[in-house]
């Protein structure tokens, strides 16, 4: 038996560098548990909940927040191309706001920070193959690199530009010179 | 025969446009040989790269038709691998989650210029001791010329493409010195030369085909790190911007991107045509000489494709040895995160190299040896995304805050190792089909305890040094013990003086087929103590043309 399957699947989606694999969870074949019953009759999900879970993961501060770089937008492309990932986001953020209701009486994107924070956590301390540990993690992985991508988001770094034209000509010194 | 596609009659045919086509293609075109070389890659300009824009951290730029289709073969056991020469991640967890060694790629470009366009740069010479390995240490197979006869093409090679090196090295004898002065360091690669230094190795600067000095029409590197992402300033000697560019100059020279050659013809053992698909339309073409360069997985298979009636098993193959002795990289990478900023994001991507166990019996107890660098760049460890994604776990403001402390911090060592010939490792063909009907090359892949003992040592030598460079404890280990990742693939169409156990000669001549030549890393009887090949491609091939021209 060979591994078709397996080889195409790293092969085509994994970001792999010469010597290093590198996004270990990017484009897997998503899987998870169904855990809730009522996720098999998909309720629609209020519009902001996914914006909002973003927001929770990179919040604005000296840089600009999730969705001020407008990263929902580009997450929604990219699990468009994905097979089954679209479903894994309607069945996370609608987790994620029957929590939210069943704990707090409110959807997901009108709670204070704290009470969002904390069933991010949640999402996060489920037992792996779980819909909202596969959901969280796969939505942190991805907007992380998406949100990283964007220069508005290197202010404060050591790193402030692409890497040419100007290359870096200090590269012998301490860094800080930039 | 005036070829269809070419503007003009050619003496030789070369499949494929990397390593070794290209440098034959410059060798043979300048002794006026007209030369078409066939890629069934697309052709790359600077411009294709991304190094300036905001996504500069993305991948190499693959193009419709810049890889090929392969199989990896169900790949073996590990449940008896130890803990520590697993793949991890503190965020991910084992990298390999199930109970056999995983694929994670045979990793390639097809296109003008080969895996050279995405390569690290590294121009090494072979250990002349690890040339003999049957005769000195019973392993694999002895290399069917000695190391002084390859010694002046080496040069030629390290001219053309203008190959920076320290200014006294003694691991193989030189005739002339290095035609560029050595790189400096970086900063982080100082940090981890010291520590090397501590714990006993002997580092000392990376031979690189890529420019100090401006040299040959190409600008001196900016030190932007970025060369497996395609360099944009062509300073670095990928062989489209060195050798091609000087094949195409000598107005001998035409290549034909995104034509791939699907099949050989034989009659009176000769290459008599070859069948290539070009923008959907097949083409026969002949040349006098045939030279085969499409690299050591692709190369037996297109031989083991032209099977015919003279041929049964495909051509080179009356002995069953196309395909077989199969070697890939095998590899080690540690990573950590060093107390202080470094700026380790930046500079060369592989400064530094240690040689200290690069010969075959210099690891103890363990037969064929191995090499140690930094490789923060190799290991892609030198954006934001790489630093959110496989660094800092968490998120949230402080997950921000540690990514604005943590910049720069991390610090990673590579080593790679001999890889012998093993039976389980082969290139067969496989089931699956490509788009024309053929069958793709499958890989078998399999490691023996001798190179499992070989990664535990490597491993444990990368943890030294990052320890001794002050290290907190490595956020991640790669290794070849759980997973098949190569960039360097050899061996499939040994060279050897003996044809039973071999397809060529020394001269890279297939033989029983009068005017076929291989000039890849399919050739080699054995690896290399951890040296990166394409410079041992590049004198092979040159070698292989100037015994062309004495023939003609
Ligand atoms: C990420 C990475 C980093 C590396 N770093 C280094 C390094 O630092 N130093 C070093 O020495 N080596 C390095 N290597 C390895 C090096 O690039 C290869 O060993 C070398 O390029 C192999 O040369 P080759 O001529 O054998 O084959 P290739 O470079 O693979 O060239 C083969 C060519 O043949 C073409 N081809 C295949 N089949 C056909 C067909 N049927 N018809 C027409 N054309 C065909 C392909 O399109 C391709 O362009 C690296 C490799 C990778 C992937
Ligand atoms: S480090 Fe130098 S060789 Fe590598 S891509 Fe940058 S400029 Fe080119």
């Amino acid at each position: 038996m060979s591994n078709k399957q397996q080889d195409h699947s790293t092969h085509s989606h994994n970001r792999i560098s010469r010597r290093l694999v590198l996004k270990l969870l990017a484009l897997a074949p998503l899987c998870w548990e169904q855990t809730y019953a009522q996720l098999n009759n998909p309720e629609p999900v209020p519009p902001g909940v996914l914006p909002s879970v973003l927001d929770v993961l990179i919040p604005g501060d000296s840089t600009p927040g999730a969705t001020d770089l407008k990263i929902e937008e580009s997450l929604l492309d990219t699990a468009s191309q994905i097979p089954r990932y679209p479903e894994l986001i309607q069945q996370g953020t609608q987790w994620f706001n029957t929590t939210s209701l069943r704990s707090f009486y409110k959807p997901f994107p009108e709670l204070a920070p704290n009470a969002q924070i904390r069933i991010v956590e949640a999402a996060f301390n489920q037992p792996e193959m779980t819909l909202p540990r596969v959901f969280i993690e796969r939505i942190r992985e991805d907007a992380m690199t998406l949100y990283y991508h964007n220069s508005a988001s290197w202010t404060g770094m050591d790193i402030n530009r692409p890497i040419q034209p100007l290359g870096y000509p200090d590269h012998e010194e301490p860094p800080g010179k930039l | 025969m005036k070829s269809p596609l070419a503007n003009f009659e050619a003496d030789v045919i070369i499949i494929g446009a990397g390593a070794g086509g290209g440098s034959a293609a410059w060798r043979l075109s300048h002794y006026g040989f007209k030369v078409l070389v066939l890629d069934a890659g697309p052709s790359y300009s600077p411009s294709d790269y991304r190094q300036s824009s905001h996504t500069w951290e993305k991948p190499f730029p693959y193009k419709t038709a810049s890889k090929s289709a392969y199989e990896v073969a169900e790949l073996q056991p590990i449940h008896e691998l130890k803990n520590e020469l697993r793949s991890w991640n503190k965020m991910k967890g084992l990298l390999v989650k199930g109970s056999r060694r995983a694929n994670f790629g045979y990793h390639h470009v097809r296109g003008v210029g080969g895996s050279s366009l995405h390569f690290t740069g590294e121009a090494h010479r072979l250990n002349p001791d690890s040339m003999q390995m049957k005769t000195q240490h019973g392993v694999a197979a002895d290399w069917p010329m000695g190391y002084k006869e390859l010694e002046p093409y080496y040069q030629t090679a390290e001219e053309r493409v203008g190959v920076a090196g320290p200014l006294s090295d003694t691991r193989c004898p030189r005739s002339a010195k290095y035609p560029q002065p050595p790189h400096p360091y970086s900063f982080a690669a100082k940090v981890l030369d010291k520590a090397a230094i501590r714990v006993g190795h002997q580092p000392q600067a990376n031979s690189l085909a890529v420019l100090s000095k401006p040299y040959d029409n190409r600008p001196a590197c900016n030190y932007c790190g970025g060369c497996q992402r395609g360099c944009m300033l062509t300073d670095k000697g990928s062989i489209d911007v060195t050798y091609l560019k000087h094949a195409l100059a000598s107005g001998n020279c035409q290549i034909l991107p995104e034509t791939e050659v699907l099949k050989l013809e034989t009659h009176h053992g000769r290459i008599s045509s070859i069948l290539a698909s070009h923008k959907g339309k097949l083409h026969k073409l002949s040349a006098q000489w045939i030279i085969l360069a499409a690299g050591a997985v692709q190369t037996p298979r297109l031989l083991l494709n032209s099977k015919n009636a003279h041929y049964p098993h495909g051509i080179g193959n009356q002995n069953g040895q196309v395909g077989q002795n199969f070697m890939e990289t095998l590899l080690t990478t540690v990573s950590a995160e060093h107390p202080e900023k470094l700026g380790s994001h930046r500079g060369l991507p592989v400064n530094w190299v240690s040689w200290k166990y690069n010969a075959p019996d210099s690891i103890p107890g363990v037969i064929g040896g191995c090499r140690f660098g930094p490789s923060m760049s190799e290991s892609d460890l030198v954006g934001p995304v790489a630093y959110a994604t496989r660094v800092i776990p968490g998120w949230g403001l402080k997950h921000k805050a540690r990514m604005r402390e943590q910049l720069g911090k991390v610090l990673s060592i590579t080593s790679i190792g001999e890889c012998l010939p093993h039976k389980k490792s082969y290139i067969s063909l496989s089931d699956q089909l490509d788009q024309h009907g053929i069958p793709v090359p499958r890989i078998h892949s399999y490691l023996d305890q001798n190179a499992m003992a070989r990664l535990a040592f490597m491993n444990a030598e990368c943890r030294k040094i990052l320890d001794a460079a002050g290290c907190d404890s490595p956020f991640e280990t790669f290794s070849s013990a759980d997973a098949f990742s190569s960039t360097h693939v050899f061996g499939t169409c040994r060279m050897g003086t003996d044809p039973r156990q071999s397809v060529c000669d020394a001269f890279g001549s297939v033989h029983d087929i009068k005017n076929l030549f291989i000039c890849d890393a399919s050739l080699f009887p054995s690896t290399g103590g951890g040296e990166s090949p394409g410079l041992t491609i590049q004198a092979l091939a040159i070698r292989s043309a100037d015994y062309i021209r004495t023939l003609n």
